[in-house]
């Protein structure tokens, strides 16, 4: 695999085989039709993955119960 | 299984009068159960004067789902022989409301969906047996959105029919703004407690995260819910909060963290609070109407006393929605997603939708952004703690005649995210006639602080709106 490979695609296509791929998680879960009717929510998830990647992490935040 | 309140429109101005306002259900809290111990009222008398008025008022408004009025008698008349022997707690015969996703023991508990319809849980919420056992009385269940969530209920604004009354937690804050009740619980996963409480002219009080105990709540997202409490003053959200706050082992969120003395707390803490203006975003994103409010507002406790700054958000406040939107949707999910595979024509549109797209939202997205609430935690900690509490308005318009939707959020979910106690506070009428609020925030387990500013404001804003009570 050339270096070219492993680098992630450009953020448009990045974003775009996202949305395709939540369409898919959705209509194997819900069904085409439903899932059809889930554009909205798809595209709201997909920007907000896409902008969970970018934001800094604290390395010392451990996930669990928030108190 | 609910019914369809009549319908009425009007405002404050054009709507008759049901009552005095000196009678038995304008008691606050405080005054309820001062009396009821002194013995100047009956318990009884006292319960049988709010089915009264439930009566006249709940054809037009339906704030409940199920009322319990065999079982509030049955506590009120033992309370009276309680009292021969000396007895009383703090809410020695003060009549609540509980909203329908809390458990209560021999007491249907719907959270007004049809899979839940029949359910009658064999014991009460850790928060409803505190709130009997220092003398509350139930009068019944009050309506909520299906599972606490977005879809709308058909409870009316009592301020005006046409006008939204907020959600999720819609009953228990028509209950209170008409004297039905002088408290009754909610609960905030999003904005459910405040906004509500301000769209209905009522002190609506969220505590921090983990300080009032969950179990037996029916959760809507686990990491976020908190229980929330509507009164009409400061002092008795200081008491409600003294009687309920405190670890409870069976509530794996509830906190060790000590518990203050709210009750009394609040009055010895009177000097000028320092608050700080979040103006940047909330009210850039207000409405006129609602500016202008503000900017009155400040002006107003600026001259009686206060120190307000202006303070600058940080950076990561504003991802707060997203990072929201990341966790609520998934932890919904969890919950229901047997139930919508099985039932879905069960559910109410709006959480079916949020439900099926939390179930395609990524472990890991979810996980990371639970962690980045830590850092948007940590800053906000760090604005909040040079003040005694921050101000922004409760809601960014006045309620609005719109019915298809609980409201707009968005000022209230950042702080119900980081868990940071919040309190909206009633500080005037819209040009409609309709209520507008103001919200105050303190840092965590600060409540205290929350409450004694809250109190200030509270004395030095000088309320005496009531919504106009209309005949069925």
């Amino acid at each position: 695999m050339s270096s070219e490979d492993q680098r992630e695609p450009a953020p448009d296509i990045w974003e775009q085989s996202l949305r395709n791929a939540l369409t898919r998680h959705a209509v194997v879960l819900f069904g085409e039709q439903r899932a059809g009717g889930m554009r909205a929510s798809i595209e709201r998830i997909a920007k907000g993955i896409a902008r969970i990647r970018e934001l800094p992490v604290d390395d010392e935040a451990a996930p669990g119960f928030y108190r | 299984m609910t019914k369809q309140p009549q319908a009425f429109t009007g405002n404050a101005s054009s709507m008759s009068m049901v009552g005095s306002f000196d009678g038995l259900h304008d008691l606050t809290v405080a005054q309820a159960a001062r009396q009821v111990r002194e013995r100047a009222i009956s318990p009884v008398d006292l319960i049988e004067a709010l089915f009264e008025r439930i009566d006249a008022l709940e054809p037009t408004l339906g704030a409940w789902i199920t009322l319990d009025r065999d079982g509030a008698l049955k506590a009120a008349r033992l309370l009276e022989n309680d009292l021969d022997r000396g007895g009383g707690g703090l809410l020695c015969g003060v009549p609540v409301g509980i909203k329908d996703i809390f458990y209560t023991a021999h007491l249907k508990t719907t959270a007004a969906s049809p899979l839940y319809a029949e359910f009658v849980p064999n014991y009460d919420a850790t928060c409803v047996v505190r709130l009997r056992a220092e003398g509350a009385i139930v009068l019944g269940k009050t309506m909520t959105t299906q599972f606490a969530s977005g879809d709308p209920t058909t409870t009316r604004n009592p301020w005006d029919s046409r006008y939204n009354p907020g959600g999720s937690s819609t009953g228990s804050a028509v209950a209170v703004a008409t004297r039905m009740c002088p408290a009754a619980l909610g609960s905030q996963t999003g904005g459910s407690t405040l906004r509500p409480a301000s769209y209905n002219g009522v002190v609506g009080f969220k505590p921090t995260y983990g300080r009032i105990s969950k179990y037996g709540v029916i959760p809507l997202a686990w990491t976020l819910d908190t229980v929330g409490i509507f009164v009409r003053t400061v002092e008795d959200a200081a008491i409600m909060l003294h009687v309920m706050a405190g670890y409870d082992a069976k509530d794996p969120s509830s906190s060790h963290h000590p518990v203050d003395e709210y009750r009394d707390g609040i009055t010895n803490i009177r000097k000028r609070p320092r608050i700080g203006l979040l103006r940047e975003y909330f009210l850039g994103e207000s409405d006129k109407e609602t500016h202008t409010h503000i900017e009155y507002i400040v002006e107003l406790l600026s001259r009686k006393g206060a120190d307000i700054e202006e303070v600058e958000l940080p950076q990561s406040f504003h991802d707060s929605s997203v990072i929201g939107d990341m966790i609520s949707g998934p932890e919904v999910a969890a919950f229901h997603e047997e139930a919508i595979r099985n039932t879905p024509q069960l559910y109410a549109p709006r959480l079916r939708r949020s439900a099926e797209a939390g179930m395609i939202v990524p472990a890991v997205t979810y996980l990371q952004a639970q962690r980045l609430r830590y850092g948007l935690k940590n800053d906000m900690e760090a604005v909040t703690r040079r003040f005694d509490a921050l101000l922004t308005p409760t809601t960014p318009t006045p309620p609005q005649p719109e019915l298809s939707t609980t409201g707009d959020p968005k000022f209230q979910r950042p702080w119900t995210l980081i868990g940071f106690p919040t309190i909206s506070l009633p500080s005037g009428l819209s040009k409609d006639g309709l209520p507008m609020g103001i919200q105050l925030i303190s840092n965590s387990f600060a409540e205290l602080r929350l409450l004694s500013t809250a109190l200030w404001c509270e004395t030095a804003l000088d309320m005496k709106h009531v919504p106009p009570q209309c005949v069925g």
